[in-house]
């Protein structure tokens, strides 16, 4: 009663979503909501492929510290279009971390806060196809870490590339008893990379990482188009 | 935010290939920024022959790329690119289709970089624009043209302000040097860095020997963005070894050990070795600093010098110099300039001492007269010391011409020999102001190139040519005007001296190409070397003599520039002549870095010892060259003479 009293008050829309909260990176983000056009022919996607560093592996527990992306377009890596943050994590890392953040200047660090980054990089991303290796673990932190903006969620589309690695070496979906420990070892970005030939000296860095998923990502792309998927839909297909 | 670490990876990965191993890294990075990564499957093709230039360039990062040409039918190739060759400018910078097809051999990676990024380049950095825009010269449209060899004026500039002085100049290293030992922390040296509010910090051991160093961009990349440890020891993230100088070092050595090594600091120690204590450091920022103003030393001591052997240990000063210029790789327009003000200058000192000794003996100069420097040394593209080509031409005396004759052969010989003191070797045909033949008076001279216009086919035009480059360097100027007017008049009067004169040009085409490490005549035979003096640089030099006596170009001066005079004089040859001034520069360039590295007069050029982007540079100047003999050619009929 006394809900529907205060809203009254207020005008509806700000109640309507809890949007009104949201940092304007998140806004623009959720604002460009749709269903992936998927007759679009892969050459004129735009994917961002990027990683999440973080302090664990552990999902519960562990927390972002960087973010890097880089996006493909035509089927060319683009320098011109990349995105990488730090994310400042004053109580992950120990004290350590903070006594480096005060000591070098600011804007060597220029850690802001993990929703910030993330929604930040949502919007440097906008309506493009997310690509990530094993992305499902980058996507759950990404929403974790926005998950204090009720209502928000990353809606992008994603790709995996450990798994189009697989269908595209190995054919049609194996099951999964199929795969076994060897087969999970293959399909670590260390051995894929390794695998093409594909050099990138910083990795282990979230912006190393990204650059060499994508160079990864440009090869199997170019398998994966000879293997007769060329539209956006037969790729998100699984 | 764009990502700096991928900027950079992409920057070193394409600072190892030339040009860009030559960019400050402001300029890299902006380049890097733009750079898009393209992977090639086996046999997949960039570009095809016809088709339209894409606004972009290519360089192979990995892999192999084939470029083929179709003629009548059939596929010729004709180059193959791998790691670091660049291409797909040419036709980008012409504007006009690609000339051959290029298809990747096996799996490839592209760094693909954007015109403007291109334009940008050879607007800002001069001398890429000489390497790049030259080797490309012979397919620039008219328009860009004038940018080209702006950029090259503007390199020279740049050469003449900031290079002269920094042989002798030295930086001054910082002394209060921020340092710390292996063990200490990377929170307690971030700390002193912080505190004292410098970007380095030298890592010494207990004899302060210098063991590493640590600047703020490790601690970026090493520490922040791989979220590392700062409890750990400094010594984990340092770069080691640190480049250490005495502080003796010149700044020219410096800039060119930024420049080849990347490195940003240096530890100035004891005695410059890596084995003792540490007084100070110097970074790349204050190396900038006092590059600057340039006292040139070597000129000034040559104007005071009182007796040969002075003249001779500056004179071997000056080639020290210009040993290092060259590894430097400064401008060759700074070079064969500075080059010509030592040797104009020690000549006039020579000059200088003989008069004041013959004045001691009580003689003096009974008329004007004016000192000429003959050959390459009139043309002012001396670079090493050669032979002397010179001559003595004095005013007309009255009755008693066996007094100035007497006179100006004593000056010669003195002069002569105080040049051979200094270095100079003697003329083996002894064109040289020693010689009677050659120390006339005005009347004599004027006979002298009479005959040799009027009746070409008896002098031998190819002897005579040393002394159409003639050029005043110490006396009375409005003698050598007064024969040069005579001469124009000459010219104009028997216009079939100049065919002639023209045939000595095109006596010598230049080779088709280079393939893999030979040269391919266009007889089809092979070799590995080649005489870039008569089979490039020669035919340039004659053409560029023959169409400014035709024209009436009243200047004394190098080959370049007298191409650079021809195309402000006739806009039908402007592109041409711009393109010869260019690539006469090339050559000059690769002659002399040939000619230091063998310790050789530079001629025989090794095609395998070139790089291959060199190798391109060189093989478009003999386009330019093939184009301008065929100008001669049709311009003075020469095919009718034959």
């Amino acid at each position: 009663m006394i809900l529907d009293f205060i809203k009254s008050l207020v005008p509806a829309r700000l109640f309507a979503r809890a949007s009104s909260t949201w940092p304007e990176p998140l806004r623009e983000y959720m604002s460009r909501r749709c269903k992936p056009d998927k007759s679009k022919p892969l050459r004129e996607v735009r994917f961002v492929v990027f990683d999440t560093e973080t302090t664990g592996l552990d999902l519960s527990k562990n927390r972002l510290l960087s973010i890097a992306g880089v996006a493909m377009k035509g089927a060319e890596v683009a320098l011109d279009d990349t995105f990488d943050v730090m994310v400042a994590q004053t109580d992950v890392g120990g004290a350590e971390a903070a006594v480096v953040h005060g000591l070098i200047s600011n804007d060597l660090v220029g850690g802001i806060p993990e929703a910030e980054a993330v929604a930040q990089f949502l919007a440097f991303a906008g309506d493009s196809v997310l690509v990530a290796h094993h992305a499902a673990f980058d996507l759950r932190m990404l929403n974790k870490a926005i998950a204090p903006h009720r209502g928000a969620k990353v809606w992008s589309p994603a790709v995996d590339t450990a798994q189009l690695a697989r269908r595209v070496e190995v054919g049609p979906m194996p099951t999964s008893e199929a795969r076994g420990a060897d087969d999970r070892e293959s399909y670590r970005l260390d051995s894929l990379v390794s695998r093409y030939g594909i050099e990138v000296p910083e990795r282990h860095t979230a912006a190393g990482d990204a650059l060499a998923t994508a160079l990864l990502f440009q090869r199997l792309l170019k398998k994966a188009e000879r293997r007769g998927i060329q539209t956006l839909g037969e790729l998100l297909s699984r | 935010m764009s990502s700096d670490s991928m900027i950079l990876t992409v920057a070193n990965r394409l600072a190892r290939h030339p040009p860009f191993d030559r960019l400050d890294q402001k300029l890299l990075d902006r380049v890097a920024r733009g750079i898009r990564i393209r992977y090639l499957e086996p046999n997949e093709i960039v570009f095809r022959m016809g088709d339209k230039p894409k606004p972009e360039f290519y360089v192979v990062v990995k892999g192999e790329v084939t470029v083929t040409q179709e003629i009548d039918g059939e596929n010729i190739l004709i180059d193959v690119c791998d790691d670091g060759d660049i291409f797909g400018v040419r036709a980008l910078l012409a504007d006009r289709e690609y000339l051959a097809t290029t298809q990747a051999k096996d799996d490839t990676l592209l760094y693909v970089i954007g015109q403007q990024h291109l334009e940008e380049l050879i607007r800002d950095e001069p001398r890429v624009a000489l390497f790049f825009a030259a080797g490309f010269a012979a397919d620039l449209p008219q328009p860009r043209d004038v940018n080209r060899l702006e950029a090259v004026r503007e390199a020279r500039r740049q050469d003449k302000q900031t290079s002269a002085s920094d042989h002798t100049r030295r930086v001054d290293p910082v002394r209060d040097v921020l340092t710390c030992t292996p063990n200490t922390t990377i929170r307690d040296a971030a700390f002193m860095m912080g505190e004292r509010n410098v970007g380095s910090i030298l890592i010494v051991d207990e004899q302060r020997i210098p063991v590493g160093i640590v600047t703020d961009s490790d601690l970026r990349t090493k520490v922040v963005a791989q979220g590392r440890d700062v409890s750990g020891l400094i010594s984990d993230i340092m770069s080691s070894p640190v480049l250490t100088i005495d502080d003796q070092a010149t700044l020219s050595s410096l800039i060119a050990t930024v420049m080849k090594k990347h490195l940003h600091h240096f530890a100035v120690t004891e005695d410059g070795t890596p084995t003792t204590s540490v007084v100070g450091i110097v970074s790349e920022h204050d190396i900038l600093k006092t590059q600057g103003s340039h006292p040139t030393v070597i000129l000034s001591e040559m104007g005071r010098a009182k007796t040969k052997q002075r003249l001779r240990e500056l004179r071997d000063q000056a080639e020290e110099l210009l040993q290092q210029y060259l590894e430097d790789e400064v401008g060759m327009g700074f070079l064969s300039n500075m080059i010509s003000e030592i040797n104009d200058t020690l000549i006039r000192r020579a000059i200088h001492l003989s008069l004041a000794d013959l004045a001691d003996g009580g003689q003096q100069p009974p008329l004007p007269f004016c000192w000429m420097a003959l050959g390459s040394e009139g043309r002012e593209e001396q670079l090493l010391r050669t032979d002397q080509d010179n001559a003595i031409l004095y005013a007309n005396p009255g009755d008693d011409g066996g007094a100035a004759e007497r006179f100006f052969l004593d000056l010669g010989e003195r002069v002569v020999e105080v040049l051979v003191e200094a270095g100079f070797k003697r003329c083996p045909g002894e064109v040289m102001a020693s010689n009677p033949k050659w120390n006339q008076s005005l009347d004599g001279w004027k006979r002298y190139f009479s005959d040799w216009i009027r009746e070409p086919e008896k002098s031998a035009v190819m002897h005579s040519n040393i002394f159409f480059d003639f050029r005043p360097v110490y006396g009375d100027h409005a003698l050598p005007a007064e024969l040069k007017s005579h001469i124009f008049e000459q010219v104009d009067a028997n216009r079939l001296f100049l065919a002639f004169f023209a045939r000595n040009a095109v006596q010598n085409p230049p080779p088709l190409s280079f393939f893999r490490n030979v040269v391919v005549e266009r007889s089809g035979e092979h070799r590995d070397a080649f005489d870039i003096k008569a089979r490039a640089m020669t035919p340039l030099a004659d053409a560029a003599r023959v169409l400014v006596y035709d024209y009436g170009i009243n200047i004394y001066g190098s080959t370049a520039e007298r191409w650079q005079a021809i195309a402000d004089t006739n806009e039908n040859l402007a592109r041409l002549a711009g393109e010869a001034a260019m690539a006469y520069e090339i050559l000059m360039r690769i002659r002399a870095i040939e000619g230091l590295s063998r310790g050789s007069s530079g001629r025989y050029v090794h095609i395998k010892e070139l790089n291959k982007l060199e190798r391109q540079t060189l093989r478009n100047t003999f386009s330019v060259v093939k184009d301008v003999q065929l100008m001669l050619t049709s311009r003075y009929k020469i095919d009718f003479l034959r």
